[in-house]
């Protein structure tokens, strides 16, 4: 049995725990330009806890927790919304179901940049908005707009997984309870707020973990429609990490922004582990 | 090294970017002060007056990588620069790897750190100094010193690093204002040669329903590039980033933008954007480089009339980045000598600098070529031989030491025109980062 687990050991070793590894001490270390290939000077935890004062980073921090939330909220909200019209099937069901999957399986990258052209104050949505006599709405340009854009335009994508996620778990309720429901003379909200809802609480808990994860060390959306401005004003803690790192190259900086967003990333897996492991036992 | 360190380290390097900056300016300069015809043509008899690496010849085979940025717009450029160097050396069979011009020193230290990477990098970007201290680039000193040419180059446009040659540009780029004749024709305005008469005119074109002005708003590299010229006319410099001299430029371009001369979104454009979005016909001036010749030829064409004039200044300290893309020797390079031959052969050769200034209006560096008619003629190219007469200014500045000061200047560039903050809250965090990651 061991054995068997072997391949996926060493795939993980390499693939996961090495870089790992390397990101702490890097982190822990005096790193830049002039000797990422030399010798890393020890330097403890001074360097996290001088990036962690920053005003770059309070102002990530910030900016993650909003962008976080829009993304989890927006996401679960409209894939719950979307599982329980298309829940009953037919024809139409299953072809906004495979239009769903083809935006959430497109890259970000694509997605990002398509996107940029719609938010344009030239772009499609202004476009329509004018019809409506709407002036031209800057949303990647004005106070926290494009920070809550960028994040809308995550969370669409987010959507299409939870409807798909949200779908099979409806599927899957038992049917005499919502016939008996039914029987009872509920009414469609009593029924959603006091029988679905209640059964879907594992899949909302699972689905939640997984949502924050995933928003919370994304960064391919800001980087193509951003680049986390203007100015600073998209800056999440993963897009700052990448600028320390790969755009003024104070590695260890970057490294000690990446520490504290892995640490608050697997505090969530640990919750998400521990509800799982609940949820077995129950 | 800290920051510090690595700021004694240039001046311990012996030569002054004064002094660099100086050579590049009296260098290029000579351009605008143009030659004959007939000098021109004396002096290009052929690259054979050029020494290649005496170990070369026709026969030579090999493989040789080089890593460029050139889009599929002007790749045809890289393209060409092969096939001259391929005249000479028809064995050696050159690749040309595409990699996008902000991954490429990304890339080029990750392949460093596994000792890979090309044999000629054509890199133009303000990264060199942390490329070169992880062991990017090979030094190309013992080349250079043996190049019959290399009086042909000003010094300003020659990069070293602890006294060694490691990049050369064989031609400057820098930004100017292109302006829209139809539109300034329409309007009733001249072509503006103070900063009073770009907002007079401004004012005119706006409320005759055009867009006054378009240039690059971006949080990145291309905006410190676009924003300095305007922050060094009111005194800026990396050494010298007083809040006071910040604030005006940001006031100024916080009042384009406030008043809608300059479009908010310009902060989500990058150079090519912005070239794009003046292309259409509505806008009236755009800042941007002469590299934009060519593509201005084939975009715009006849649409509309076009022309170019200095950036208007603040005061006579204005300093416009001396740019364009040099060559490198890849640092594990097994085929340095011809890695060489085709930085000879291509963009140090006067044939090579002819493409570059046919197809994108790259100002050739060569004392040789100030003469030449494609140069003196062309009224495009007349504002930028002027300003680099007047304002050329080293790029990257401080020999890429700055480049986190530059980060800090291109976000609150970004931030001012967006309106995200006011010009004096931006001066001052501008001015205060600078000073923070910058210490000459």
């Amino acid at each position: 049995m061991g054995l068997y687990l072997l391949p996926a050991a060493l795939f993980l070793a390499v693939l996961a725990l090495y870089p790992f590894i390397e990101l702490i001490h890097m982190s822990v270390s005096q790193v830049s330009s002039d000797n990422i290939f030399g010798d890393w000077p020890f330097i403890g935890t001074a360097g996290v806890q001088a990036v962690a004062v920053t005003a770059d980073f309070r102002e990530a921090a910030v900016n993650s927790l909003i962008y976080v939330g829009l993304v989890v909220g927006v996401g679960l909200g409209g894939g719950l919304a979307a599982a329980l019209v298309l829940w009953r099937g037919g024809p139409l069901s299953g072809f906004t179901l495979a239009l769903m999957v083809f935006s959430w399986a497109l890259p970000g990258l694509i997605n990002g940049v398509d996107w940029r052209f719609l938010l344009d104050p030239r772009g499609m949505v202004d476009t329509i908005l004018s019809v409506a006599r709407v002036a031209p709405v800057y949303w990647l340009v004005e106070g926290r707009l494009p920070l809550v854009s960028v994040a809308l335009v995550n969370a669409w994508t987010v959507v299409p997984f939870a409807t798909l996620v949200f779908r099979a778990a409806l599927l899957d309720m038992p049917g005499e309870v919502l016939a008996a429901a039914d029987v009872d003379g509920a009414r469609p909200r009593q029924t959603l707020r006091y029988i679905v809802l209640p059964l879907l609480r594992p899949t909302i808990l699972v689905l939640t973990i997984l949502s924050l994860l995933y928003a919370f060390k994304s960064f391919d959306f800001i980087y193509i429609m951003t680049f986390g401005g203007p100015g600073t004003a998209s800056t999440t803690l993963p897009f700052l990490s990448y600028r320390l790192a790969f755009e003024i190259y104070k590695f260890s900086d970057g490294a000690a922004v990446a520490v504290i967003t892995l640490g608050l990333t697997i505090l969530m897996a640990l919750v998400y582990l521990r509800s799982v492991h609940r949820e077995e036992r129950a | 090294m800290n920051e510090l360190d690595q700021g004694s380290s240039l001046l311990d390097r012996g030569l002054s970017r004064r002094q660099l900056l100086k050579g590049a300016a009296a260098g290029a300069g000579s351009l605008a002060l143009a030659g004959s015809l007939a000098e021109f043509l004396a002096a290009c008899g052929g690259n054979t007056t050029t020494t290649t690496t005496s170990k070369l010849d026709a026969n030579t085979a090999g493989n040789l990588e080089v890593w460029h940025y050139s889009s599929q717009q002007d790749v045809k450029t890289i393209q060409d620069y092969s096939a001259l160097f391929s005249q000479k050396y028809p064995k050696v069979n050159v690749k040309l790897t595409y990699v996008e011009f902000s991954e490429m020193p990304k890339r080029a230290i990750a392949a460093a750190g596994a000792k890979q990477g090309p044999d000629v990098f054509i890199y133009g970007g303000n990264e060199v100094n942390a490329m070169y201290k992880a062991g990017v680039f090979k030094s190309a000193d013992s080349y250079w010193q043996s190049f019959a040419d290399k009086g042909q180059f000003p010094d300003g446009v020659i990069t070293r690093f602890n006294n060694k040659v490691y990049g050369i540009k064989g031609y400057v780029n820098l930004t100017g204002l292109w302006y829209n004749q139809d539109i300034l024709d329409a309007v009733g305005v001249a072509v503006p040669k103070t900063i009073d008469d770009l907002n007079n005119a401004f004012a005119k074109i706006k409320a005759a329903g055009k867009v006054p002005i378009a240039l690059t708003g971006q949080p990145t590299d291309q905006g410190d590039w676009t924003a300095f010229p305007w922050l060094s006319g009111y005194g800026f410099s990396y050494k010298n980033p007083e809040s006071s001299a910040i604030e005006q430029a940001f006031a100024l371009v916080s009042d384009w933008s406030k008043k809608g001369y300059l479009p908010k979104e310009s902060v989500q454009w990058g150079q090519a954007e912005t070239f794009n979005r003046w292309a259409v016909g509505d806008v009236a001036f755009m800042e941007n480089g002469n590299w934009n010749i060519g593509p201005a030829s084939r975009n715009v064409g006849s649409k509309f009339k076009y022309g170019t004039t200095p950036l208007p200044a603040a005061s006579g300290k204005q300093g416009i980045f001396l740019g364009g893309e040099a060559l490198w020797i890849g640092g594990f390079s097994k085929v340095p000598d011809i890695a060489w031959a085709y930085m000879q052969e291509t963009l140090l050769s006067k044939e090579g600098l002819l493409i570059t200034l046919k197809e994108s209006g790259g100002i050739p560096a060569r004392h040789d070529m100030s003469g030449l008619p494609d140069v003196t003629n062309n009224p495009l190219l007349a504002a930028y031989t002027s300003e680099v007469k007047d304002h050329g200014a080293e790029y990257p500045p401080e020999g890429g030491a700055a480049i986190a000061a530059q980060a800090v200047i291109a976000q609150n560039w970004s931030a001012v025109i967006a309106g995200q903050k006011s010009p004096s809250q931006a001066a001052k965090d501008a001015s205060d980062g600078v000073k923070a990651n910058y210490k000459a």
